[in-house]
């Protein structure tokens, strides 16, 4: 009953800088719309039932060392996080 | 316990909108359903709660057991977690909520199906619909719902700091209900509650931090412990000074596992049904769950099945107890844990004896003794 959309992603620096990240790991410039490379993102590939839980190292390195978009994932892939 | 079809009131949505209840439809299908109500008596409503208290000790007997034996093989825990889920427990860790699913038809002795002690909703409706449509169908009559009053009460007793985070996913107006909704009671208790998405959370090499970059001390999330273990952010938990809610022992009660590990500690127990991580050994038929499934999801049970995301986390096998058939529908209570102390219900029905997210949420009452 959750339709999975695109994951938003603000990042916060010297500046403000928005970007969206959608489900595969890609970055989006949101003033141009083209698809760019997140800094060190790893993507997303999370599967229910993966039995050692371990997640990735990787992340998506902002301005000002904040790194954003490293939780939803797994739920997004799930579809929802009710019960 | 009796079903009572009964006319719905005119003017039911504009209520539920005027509440703030976003999601009495869901994917354009009715999921507040008032064209019905549940009539309980007052004897039934303290074997409700008696049982709601009884399985709370068991769960935390069961907890305890858990975690001096290093049970999480059964339980699905991986090794990697198992620290963390220990050192929250032995920091006793205070839990908010959990709603318990419950067997039950009014006579004889209810069954738990399961424990929702991470991630529980339909708590919004349970706390706050329903009462409003009990001061309007049945204004003389009671409800088993303190809920309210127990979530405000709860909050400054849990040793929180004086800002807490709220978080959820985007793009579900049910989980963003309940977590606004928990967020109402935490600002009446005199918190900060601020809101972000569960995706916008920040991580400084040290500290989880919010869109401004202050940190996250203390955070509410209607997102399950075994997502956030999996997601990329995961590995800075452990080092992370961060208050959970629900911590991480809820892991210990919230999967299918521990509906095993409670057969096994206390066998024969009236309110629980056998079961084990291995088929065939529950004496008669059995549902088969996934042990992180929800919602319904890929459940095997006789003549029914549901596909779904879960299950190669392994399964828990579950004594068959059908729930009881009224007007083709069939109910499942969901008993309310308030900082440990039972406090409402809230009824969903299903046209199938499986509950899921589609299930529709029917009120209830009972009748005090005059």
């Amino acid at each position: 009953m959750r339709s999975p959309t695109a994951i938003s992603l603000a990042l916060l620096g010297g500046g403000v800088i928005a970007m969206a990240v959608d489900v595969r790991g890609h970055c989006r410039d949101p003033a141009t719309g083209q698809l760019i490379a997140c800094t060190t993102g790893s993507g997303s590939h999370f599967y229910i039932g993966h039995g050692a839980w371990t997640g990735s190292s990787g992340g998506f390195h902002a301005l000002g060392g904040v790194m954003r978009g490293g939780f939803g994932a797994a739920g997004h892939a799930a579809g929802g996080s009710g019960s | 316990m009796k079903r009572h079809p009964i006319p719905p009131r005119r003017d039911w949505r504009e209520r539920a909108r005027a509440l703030g209840f976003a999601y009495a439809d869901i994917a354009g299908e009715p999921y507040w359903d008032e064209t019905a109500c549940w009539e309980f008596t007052a004897g039934q409503i303290d074997h409700l709660d008696d049982t709601l208290a009884e399985l709370e000790r068991l769960c935390r007997l069961a907890a305890e057991h858990a975690v001096r034996h290093d049970r999480h093989a059964l339980l699905g825990i991986p090794d990697t977690v198992w620290p963390l889920v220990v050192r929250s427990w032995e920091r006793q860790e205070p839990s908010l909520y959990g709603r318990m699913d419950l067997c039950w038809d009014g006579a004889g002795t209810p069954k738990l199906f399961e424990y929702n002690a991470d991630t529980p909703t339909a708590l919004f409706e349970s706390s706050v619909v329903q009462w409003e449509w009990l001061q309007c169908a049945f204004p003389g009559a009671d409800q088993f719902n303190s809920i309210h009053e127990a979530l405000i009460a709860a909050w400054p007793r849990m040793g929180l700091p004086a800002t807490v985070h709220f978080t959820c996913q985007r793009d579900s107006a049910e989980d963003r209900g309940n977590t606004d909704y928990l967020r109402d009671t935490a600002i009446q208790a005199g918190f900060n509650a601020p809101f972000l998405f569960i995706d916008q959370i920040g991580w400084n090499g040290r500290r989880f931090v919010d869109l401004p970059g202050d940190e996250i001390a203390a955070l509410f999330k209607l997102y399950p412990w075994e997502f956030l273990l999996r997601d990329t952010f995961g590995t800075h938990i452990e080092q992370a000074p961060t208050r959970w809610i629900e911590p991480a022992w809820r892991l210990l009660l919230a999967g299918k596992g521990i509906l095993a590990l409670l057969w096994e500690l206390f066998p024969g127990h009236p309110n629980l049904l056998p079961a084990y991580r291995e088929p065939g050994k529950a004496g008669r038929q059995e549902i088969a769950k996934p042990l992180f499934g929800r919602e319904g999801a890929n459940i095997t049970a006789p003549g029914h099945a549901t596909d779904g995301p879960y299950g190669a986390e392994g399964t828990v096998y579950q004594a068959w107890h059908p729930l009881p058939q009224v007007d083709g529908r069939y109910p499942v209570i969901g008993g309310w844990i308030i900082a440990g102390r039972p406090c409402g219900m809230g009824i969903r029905e299903d046209a199938t004896p499986i509950t899921r997210d589609t299930s529709r949420f029917v009120p209830h009452f009972f009748r005090s003794p005059t």
